[in-house]
């Protein structure tokens, strides 16, 4: 991320005054993230998903492929806020490129196939792990969860704006998606460890 | 530290009516009502569909969600211009003493949260007139308009904040605060505000309707009203005195 920073802030700034600017750039968004979701323990989450797919699929290259899909949540959303906060708080843009919201929308992603290991029963788990290639939202479809199916409808709307559409939004727009990106993610880890009754 | 959970519209902001419904919100039925006399009617019909459990179960998570992308398509059908939506929104009137209250909300053991089952566009008006933060502001979606002035469809998020779903943000918010499950206190106004008034371990109705009086600990007129109860302000700790 710093080299990005360097390159944008080159034109306006002395060299010490860029590097304390993108690392207060880059910490701001760390701890906003950390705000978010450091309780969340999604590393945990991983893993556990990590794990469970390792005891059920015996394939190795399959297992790769799947593992590959349950890492990055936190660093995705890093990125993501780092990127945001520059354009926001630091060049003062009040219209963004949609595109610059698919970190957010890939760590949605991310947290959804983790969900999906953590509550899948074993049927479906097998049936996941045989069409590991299709998109996970198309198994969710499955599962009665009337909050994963809000959560779904909202993805696949965020993903198509991020990822197949090029469109200024305002900056408000995007944190409100941005806003909403930590809600579902939020959401989710509340699927797999749910609350005791209040 | 505890949640003060507030409810948006009929209790932050006055509600408005359509007559010849039962149905009260700031926001939708304002809209509709500034929009004419077609889309009003139109508005009216969703609500009886509502009733008639024509969009879901309405404890299923779409069937609010339903409800909210039809009143949003009236709106676009009748040409709902972002001049119009602003002044709608500049103009909601707040629930007496809101202000008030807010000023000497006691901040040191009270995060001030909103969720609505309405538009984020008033919520956001309270969250700068209010002092709350924006990520805790919760509604069923938010009106971005294009460069002609309609309502940017591509950019409407349309959430579950409402019955079931104000419960579900509460137990976020309480696990990101790290907060127990009896940390909050909520204030509301109406009939979809009955399940989570019954969850929370202390509730506040301001003026309320549709058996919603049966439930809470306290029912007040408005925030005035509330701000006199020293009972109430004693026992809770929810202000700070000037």
């Amino acid at each position: 991320m710093i080299p990005l920073l360097y390159k944008i802030f080159r034109i306006k700034l002395p060299t010490n005054v860029l590097e304390e600017k993108a690392l207060d750039i880059q910490a701001n968004a760390e701890s906003y993230v950390q705000k978010q979701i450091g309780y969340l323990r999604i590393h945990e989450l991983e893993r556990s998903a990590t794990t469970r797919i390792r005891e059920k699929c015996h394939n190795d290259y399959i297992y790769e492929e799947i593992r590959k899909k349950l890492l990055g949540t936190n660093e995705l959303l890093q990125y993501g806020q780092t990127t945001y906060i520059l354009y926001s708080d630091f060049l003062k843009e009040t219209l963004v490129a949609s595109s610059l919201l698919q970190p957010f929308s890939n760590a949605v992603e991310i947290m959804m196939y983790i969900t999906f290991i953590h509550i899948a029963n074993d049927v479906q788990l097998r049936l996941f792990i045989e069409n590991s290639s299709k998109p996970v939202s198309y198994l969710m479809d499955n599962i009665e969860n009337k909050s994963l199916k809000v959560i779904l409808q909202d993805y696949r709307r965020m993903r198509n704006l991020a990822a197949h559409t090029y469109q200024l939004i305002s900056i408000e727009a995007a944190q409100s998606f941005i806003l909403r990106t930590y809600e579902n993610i939020q959401r989710m880890e509340l699927i797999i460890n749910p609350s005791e009754d209040m | 530290m505890k949640l003060l959970v507030c409810d948006v519209e009929g209790t932050i902001f006055e509600p408005h009516m359509i007559k010849d419904t039962d149905h009260a919100s700031y926001i939708w039925t304002k809209i509709a009502d500034e929009l004419g006399d077609a889309a009003k009617a139109e508005e009216i019909i969703t609500q009886k569909k509502w009733k008639a459990n024509a969009y879901g179960p309405k404890d299923s998570g779409m069937a609010y969600i339903n409800w909210v992308k039809d009143s949003i398509h009236i709106h676009q059908n009748h040409g709902l211009s972002a001049e119009r939506f602003t002044q709608i929104i500049d103009s909601a009137p707040y629930v007496s003493g809101v202000r008030e209250f807010f000023a000497v909300l006691n901040r040191k053991e009270y995060i001030p949260v909103l969720i609505s089952g309405g538009i984020q566009n008033l919520n956001t008006k309270a969250c700068i007139d209010l002092g709350i933060e924006r990520e805790n502001s919760f509604a069923a979606c938010e009106y971005y308009f294009n460069d002609k002035g309609e309502i940017d469809w591509n950019l409407i998020f349309v959430n579950s904040c409402n019955f079931w779903g104000k419960e579900e943000i509460v137990r976020i918010l309480l696990r990101k605060y790290g907060l127990n499950r009896n940390d909050w206190i909520f204030i509301g106004d109406g009939v979809n505000d009955k399940t989570i008034a019954e969850k929370a371990s202390f509730s506040i109705g301001i003026k309320p309707v549709g058996g919603l009086a049966d439930i809470v600990d306290y029912s007040f007129t408005d925030f005035n009203d509330l701000l006199t109860c020293q009972e109430l302000l004693g026992n809770t700790r929810l202000v700070v005195k000037k």
